[in-house]
């Protein structure tokens, strides 16, 4: 770990997220508490989606099915009266893990463009089965009523715990991906995302090393859909639509594929851009359109959609991209020129 | 890069002609282009129109023979918009390119 420019932004950025509560508790935001605790699950989803799209190339559409697996496993649970954490979440991970070994099973027969079809139908699918479940609310969702019960110090219905527990289950993802990734299994992942044949040929199952990747993503993400439906007291089938894998995909590529900490940094620009848009947007059309500008804050993705543009087409490397680039323009290191 | 290998293997006694699909057509080599590129996307489509509007009409009362009435009339709107991706994920695991891949020649 050197002291470059990127690494201080991130630690800056760590040691804001840690103090966040101590700003709610002061400023009385109770808001921003919330906010910054759906930011992080959502980050951790993309941070597992990452595992296998960053460094795995296995672009999976339907990474937000997972989501409403582990949330579904809470929410069914609690509905049926167990409310223990120590029965939910390992159900919640043992759901997700089941799922992603059957779907990536026969999905990863496939690659490129079908790939992308297959675990997308796969999705799909569940978030059908799951609206058409009338016992858990189907299509109008399914509310908790209490979150998961823990030993005596840890309450989750405390906020600030529950921020703190999403915290460091963050953290404690992002190492545990940066462990894999730097593992002889994380650079066979790698090895085969730039040449699936030749490390086949090099005598590598590459298949099954895949298969791993694809459940230990899918478990994760289960962990983010069991702590959302526990943020939310809330679940429904609109967690595992399409366009929810579609967010996690454009929060992994605008943070970065294949950097360990992009994701984190994509979950937090876009989730600050959809809550600071539609504001932004009613302040700078209010000269012209003054008390009706505040109707147009809701079109707030016609401002996304060219930024994430910029983003792909300037910035391969997302946002950990840029902060890398900028590292490299302050450090005071001679650059070499290339030839 | 399909089409231009076709095309030059199945063109050896002439000249190859300039790539435009309507000159595909015109020249009499409909066939190919037909087949690499149109086949697939047109019985694709005819297909999954098929199982979707036909499951949408048939499959509640098919699951309401199965079923009983009060299940079936709750599972059926979910299932048979499922029926489409469940089609796509069969054709998939099937046959991993898709239904008419040109393939590897």
């Amino acid at each position: 770990m050197s002291l470059s420019f990127r690494n201080i932004v991130l630690s800056i950025l760590f040691i804001a997220l840690a103090l966040l509560p101590v700003y709610a508790k002061l400023a009385g935001d109770g808001f921003a508490l919330t906010l910054f605790t759906r930011i992080i699950i959502l980050a951790l989803a993309a941070v597992s989606l990452n595992l296998i799209l960053g460094f795995g190339g296995m672009m999976s559409f339907g990474h937000a099915a997972y989501l409403g697996i582990g949330g579904y496993a809470v929410g069914m649970l609690a509905h049926e009266g167990i409310f223990n954490g120590f029965i939910q979440w390992p159900v919640a991970l043992l759901a997700s893990a089941v799922f992603a070994l059957v779907i990536g099973a026969l999905s990863l027969r496939t690659r490129g463009v079908y790939f992308i079809m297959i675990t997308l139908a796969f999705a799909q699918m569940a978030y059908y089965v799951v609206s058409g479940i009338a016992r858990y609310g189907g299509d109008d969702g399914l509310t908790i009523y209490d979150r998961s019960h823990f030993f005596t110090p840890l309450n989750l219905s405390d906020k600030v715990q529950f921020y703190y527990l999403c915290l460091a289950l963050l953290g404690g993802t992002v190492y545990l991906t940066w462990r894999i990734v730097n593992s002889r299994f994380g650079l066979v992942i790698q090895g085969s995302r730039s040449n699936d044949m030749r490390m086949r040929a090099i005598g590598f199952p590459t298949y099954r090393y895949k298969l791993a990747c694809f459940v230990i993503a899918g478990m994760l993400c289960g962990l983010a859909g069991a702590l959302l439906a526990n943020h939310n007291e809330f679940i429904s089938p609109a967690t595992m639509y399409w366009t929810r894998s579609g967010d996690l995909i454009v929060m992994v590529v605008l943070g970065g594929m294949g950097s360990v900490a992009g994701p984190v940094l994509g979950a937090l620009a876009l989730l600050l851009l959809e809550e600071a848009l539609p504001t932004v947007i009613a302040a700078a059309l209010y000269p012209f359109l003054g008390v009706n500008a505040s109707v147009y804050g809701e079109y707030w993705q016609i401002v996304l959609g060219p930024l994430l543009l910029l983003i792909v087409l300037f910035a391969r490397g997302g946002i950990d991209g840029l902060l890398q680039d900028l590292s490299v323009r302050f450090t005071r290191k001679p650059r070499v020129l290339s030839s | 890069m399909t089409i231009v290998d076709h095309v030059d293997s199945a063109a050896t006694l002439s000249p190859p002609p300039p790539l435009s699909p309507v000159r595909l057509r015109f020249i009499g080599q409909r066939g190919d282009y037909w087949r690499l590129m149109i086949r697939g996307a047109f019985i694709g489509a005819l297909f999954v129109g098929m199982v979707d509007t036909l499951g949408r009409s048939y499959f509640p009362d098919i699951l309401r023979m199965l079923l009983s009435q009060n299940a079936a009339s709750t599972a059926a709107p979910a299932l048979s918009s499922m029926l489409i991706y469940l089609l796509m994920a069969v054709v998939l695991v099937v046959k991993p390119e898709g239904l008419f891949s040109p393939g590897h020649r």
